[in-house]
């Protein structure tokens, strides 16, 4: 057929979005569980069995709401911005090397493209590097995603639920959806920058060799640890 | 026209007079002779007494027999007809299994009983094992916990608040105060039950109800939710 | 301390098929002694030794469970009000008792309210003086 190769790059990304996606989702439930725990109560654990489904749970019901928007609104920017998030947000998985060659696009600035990318263009992504060069990573990924303690851009408990509180069911999905994949492409970063192993390396061999994973669900658990204990 | 007050004792009130719906108190007649008065008499009585409607000389308005017929019979939701009610109903309980099991609250925590909302959040009885996660912007929540007094001047801001709830919204009245004016109940300022502004799906008693019992009420709420049969009933149309 | 060796030991020693029933039901999975079952097929359960709060637990005669199908002497044991469970120390039963009913709201059995005092307005019955 002609359209060969884009049936083909189509299809890679189909298979890198959705367990992309699905991972989010679980992480979502990882968050409460963990945080959870370091209050001494359980997290979600009526839903699915110990509240795996709670994520799924959660976006069915999100679906199944009415959807409001201001009269006043510009519809196609109100529904365009989450949109826009979600899209960058889950760009950055395109860059990451899964196995020896096996990632979306090779390019050789590809830790830069996911710099400027992740920041949401808050910062600006000169801003970003410079901060992920002075601080340390699990830092500097806290700062990235707008979690507290730096949660200013964002001041999610300052005003009322920060800029996402007029936005109603769906898009308020792809916000969640966001700001959790943003956090999972920051672990798996900061995973690159601190494994130095001499039998394993997972800029070359990619995420899925090895136990390279491992420190990436610690790093993720750093970032709940981080945003817990300073509230 | 004849015009007077007629009652009749309630035994003798044959059942087509209540069919005939007009209420003659409101319109006031006049006595044009005193023969008339007399004349309209049909029982043994000098004057009778109507009880209730005045039914003399007036069109009487009966259901027809084909109006009776007219009632459909509509498919029952117990003892199912078509197996497309089957997939239906477990539809439907997919659907009510994901509204109540992620509820999203948006707290309106006017006065101590927000306390109790708050006990229901901490490590006892957690609310997050349920699901429950408190929203604080109304665009986004599903159920609104009144929980305190109301008073006349919060009145138009609770009401705000609920018209800005999207569609599938409960509403949950926690302790005395919002149930019925509770213990302010006879202060000029306190709206005597929030249900005066909103409507209400589950009250919870009690001043302040436990943290326990705000949970049972939510359970009750969940219980709530299950019953209902959306895709059902419009199938049934 | 729930976690994955004691789950394993627990489903062992439970039997699969009520492990299954008890995730669905309590979510998690927990032996005990069974102390006694009431009039309504309920189960009462007690384990010393696992967290305070945890350690007394019921398996509920229906599915839909829901925590006022209980008789109020085991809601004393279950709730802590009460040491000892029923079987050992029975309640004193009134003769004005009622039957234990679990709450009816939103079902048929609703109780509704209905009004008891007497009317304000009092119909009587007419009496016709002739007139003279």
């Amino acid at each position: 057929m002609r359209f060969n190769i884009t049936l083909i790059s189509i299809l890679e990304n189909v298979i890198l979005i959705l367990p992309a996606l699905l991972g989010v989702a679980f992480v979502t439930v990882a968050e409460r569980k963990t945080m959870a725990s370091m209050q001494r109560r359980l997290g979600p654990n009526a839903v699915g069995y110990y509240g795996l489904l709670q994520a799924f749970a959660d976006a069915l019901k999100l679906i199944l709401k009415e959807y409001v928007a201001p009269t006043q609104a510009n519809l196609i920017l109100f529904f365009l911005g989450p949109i826009i998030t979600l899209m960058f947000a889950l760009l950055g998985f395109a860059v990451i090397p899964y196995g020896p060659g096996l990632s979306i696009s090779d390019m050789e600035l590809g830790i830069f493209f996911m710099l400027a990318v992740s920041s949401l263009a808050t910062y600006g992504s000169l801003r970003s590097t410079a901060q992920l060069i002075s601080y340390e990573l699990v830092l500097s990924s806290v700062a990235e995603t707008n979690r507290a303690p730096f949660d200013l851009a964002e001041a999610e408990s300052e005003l009322v639920s920060g800029f996402m509180t007029e936005h109603a069911a769906v898009i308020f999905v792809f916000f969640f959806l966001a700001e959790y994949s943003s956090i999972v492409i920051m672990c798996i970063f900061t995973n690159y920058f601190n494994i130095r192993n001499i039998l394993i390396n997972p800029s070359i061999d990619g995420l899925f060799s090895g136990i390279s994973l491992v420190p990436c669900i610690l790093y993720a658990f750093g970032v709940f640890f981080i945003n817990i204990s300073l509230f | 026209m004849l015009a007077f007050r007629t009652f009749t004792p309630l035994k003798n009130l044959k059942s087509t007079q209540v069919l005939s719906a007009v209420s003659q108190h409101k319109c006031s007649r006049i006595f044009e002779k005193k023969e008339d008065v007399m004349a309209s008499t049909n029982s043994s009585f000098e004057y009778v007494q109507f009880r209730g409607l005045n039914t003399e000389n007036r069109t009487e308005i009966k259901p027809t027999s084909s109006s009776v017929n007219k009632i459909e019979k509509k498919s029952s939701l117990i003892n199912f007809d078509n197996s497309a009610q089957y997939v239906l109903s477990t539809v439907d309980k997919i659907i009510n299994y994901t509204r109540q099991s992620s509820i999203w609250p948006m707290t309106f925590g006017l006065a101590c009983c927000a306390v109790e909302m708050m006990h229901m959040a901490a490590a006892r009885y957690d609310q997050d094992r349920i699901g429950i996660v408190f929203r604080a912007s109304p665009r986004q929540s599903d159920v609104m916990i009144v929980a305190g007094t109301l008073t006349n001047k919060m009145a138009p801001a609770l009401r705000k608040v609920y018209d800005q709830m999207p569609e599938p919204r409960w509403v949950i009245s926690m302790g005395s105060c919002a149930n019925g004016g509770g213990y302010y109940h006879y202060s000029y300022s306190v709206v005597r039950g929030c249900d005066r502004i909103v409507p209400v799906d589950i009250y919870v008693p009690g001043c302040p109800p436990t943290a326990e019992a705000l949970m049972y009420g939510v359970l009750q709420l969940q219980k709530k939710m299950r019953r209902t049969k959306i895709t059902q009933l419009w199938y049934r149309k | 301390m729930s976690s994955i060796p004691r789950l394993v030991k627990n489903i062992f020693k439970v039997g699969p098929r009520s492990a299954f029933k008890q995730m669905l039901t309590i979510g998690e999975v927990k032996t005990g002694t069974l102390v006694g079952v009431d009039k309504f097929g309920n189960k009462y359960f007690e384990n010393k030794e696992e967290v305070c709060g945890r350690d007394r637990w019921i398996e509920y005669a229906h599915y839909h469970s829901d925590s006022s199908q209980i008789p109020s002497e085991w809601h004393g044991w279950v709730h802590k009000i009460i040491d000892e469970p029923p079987t050992v120390n029975p309640p004193i039963s009134y003769k004005y008792l009622q039957e234990h009913t679990e709450n009816f709201t939103g079902t048929p059995k609703a109780y509704k309210t209905y009004n008891t005092t007497a009317p304000k307005i009092t119909a009587w019955e007419p009496k016709v003086l002739p007139r003279t």
